[in-house]
């Protein structure tokens, strides 16, 4: 399992949409790196990776969105994720 | 340090983690005063989400807002500064100490620093709330990518709303500002926004509705001030800049003061109606809303907060 969470695993729950010029985004991903949470890393610059947010969120633009477990957060505090993914992942 | 109450304890407890905390943290942790800032948002504050930074002492050629961050977040850190992220809830001073409750938990700290900025405003009218996301933003680094060639309108005529319609050019060549009144912004933006091939200005406009469809944000209804005509703009995408209000709610009950807009009132030294707890930047009443006087207020409250804790130990 990878640590920098660009490639997660199957066992993963995590799709983190995100993008470079996204400072949220880059706060969001220091912390996930840092408490170990891997995630599938989608950058929205891509057209399909943007499609599939979309359809993901019901059409609302704004990164970073997770979809964990198969539910939505869209910019979730760090500390959220942790305890989302936590029973999962540990 | 936690006491058996899971109460945390620390030295100086700094609320927000943007330009003026990260700055005043460098002081107080290379002179060993234990400090921990709580940041709810982004580290780096409104810097961090501004898409480059020309007017900041000491770079030559700017620099990228989110590069300052990581680089004053880097600095405090490098000297112990602790952040954690959640949200401080309140504060009140019980004795000595004072207690700051967290999302994250509470704090038992000796002296506090307020440095919480600002936060956009709404232009409360119908339909902004439901398209959120959806059409309607309030920060163009943050979202304006989703709308390369895309037909977009800016609401607002200070600084922040011509420099973000001048960075969403990169995006579209089909941008309208609506400007209320008269531009409030300094002169070098106005002129480079009015001069600007894909921006077109309209004076006089207030917004009073922003209607959807299919889910998404579709046009802007506005009235014109002094013929009181209603015209509809089409819009892909809506940005509102229409200035910033104090992050003071979670003290409203406090005692500490604040002026008749919400920002908290300091003395000379910084410091608020309680005494051990400090403000500095953009949250202050008097604050000149710069990265520049951010940083140089938050090294200011951190040496007054350093006398502060000498005299009090001296006096124990
Ligand atoms: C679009 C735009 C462009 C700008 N461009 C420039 C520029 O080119 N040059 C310049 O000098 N200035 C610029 N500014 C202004 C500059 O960003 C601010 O003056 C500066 O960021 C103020 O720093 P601060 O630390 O006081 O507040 P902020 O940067 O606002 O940081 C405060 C932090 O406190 C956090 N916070 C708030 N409430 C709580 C709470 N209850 N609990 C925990 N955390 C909390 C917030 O999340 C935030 O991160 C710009 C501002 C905007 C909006």
């Amino acid at each position: 399992m990878s640590k920098n969470g660009n490639h997660a695993s199957d066992k993963t729950p995590v799709i983190f949409y995100s993008a470079k010029w996204c400072a949220y985004c880059h706060q969001l991903q220091k912390y996930l790196d840092s408490n170990d949470i891997t995630y599938e890393y989608l950058d929205v610059d891509v057209e399909a990776n943007q499609q599939s947010m979309l359809e993901a969120s019901g059409g609302r633009y704004l990164i970073p969105t997770l979809v964990i477990n198969g539910e939505v957060y869209q910019n979730p505090p760090g500390p959220l994720v942790k305890e989302l993914v936590n029973g999962r992942q540990q | 340090m936690e006491d058996s109450n899971n109460m945390k304890k620390t030295t100086v407890l700094m609320v927000g983690a943007g330009p003026s905390a990260l700055a005043a943290s460098v002081y107080t942790t290379r002179e060993h005063i234990e400090t921990v800032l709580v940041e709810k948002g982004v580290i780096g504050g409104l810097a961090a989400i501004t898409d480059k930074i020309d007017n900041y002492p000491g770079f030559a050629e700017g620099i990228a807002g989110l590069e300052l961050a990581d680089q004053l977040q880097k600095q405090a850190e490098r000297f112990g500064a602790k952040i954690e992220l959640g949200e401080v809830k309140s504060i009140e001073k019980i004795g000595e100490d004072i207690l700051v409750k967290t999302t994250d938990g509470d704090y038992s700290a000796e002296a506090v620093l307020l440095a919480t900025g600002s936060d956009y405003k709404k232009l409360s009218v119908p339909g902004e709330k439901e398209f959120y996301g959806r059409g309607v933003h309030y920060c163009a680094t943050c979202d304006g990518a989703f709308y390369k060639d895309k037909k977009i309108i800016v609401v607002g005529g200070g600084n922040s709303a011509a420099q973000e319609s001048l960075f969403l050019t990169r995006f579209s060549n089909d941008i309208t500002v609506l400007v209320r009144s008269e531009w409030r912004a300094s002169d070098v933006l106005v002129e480079e926004v009015e001069n600007h091939d894909a921006i077109t200005v309209e004076m006089g406009w207030q917004v009073s509705e922003i209607v959807g469809e299919d889910n998404k944000v579709a046009r802007v209804v506005a009235t014109h001030l002094e013929t009181d005509k209603t015209k509809e703009f089409a819009a892909d995408g809506v940005f509102v800049f229409v200035g910033l209000k104090p992050n003071t709610d979670f003290i409203k009950n406090s005692k500490i003061e604040l002026d008749d807009y919400g920002f908290i009132k300091t003395d000379s030294n910084l410091q608020t109606t309680i005494p051990g707890v400090f403000a500095s930047g953009d949250v202050r009443s008097g604050a000149t809303m710069q990265i520049a006087s951010a940083v140089g207020e938050g090294a200011t409250a951190a040496l007054k907060l350093r006398m502060y804790l000498e005299n009090k130990h001296r006096a124990k």
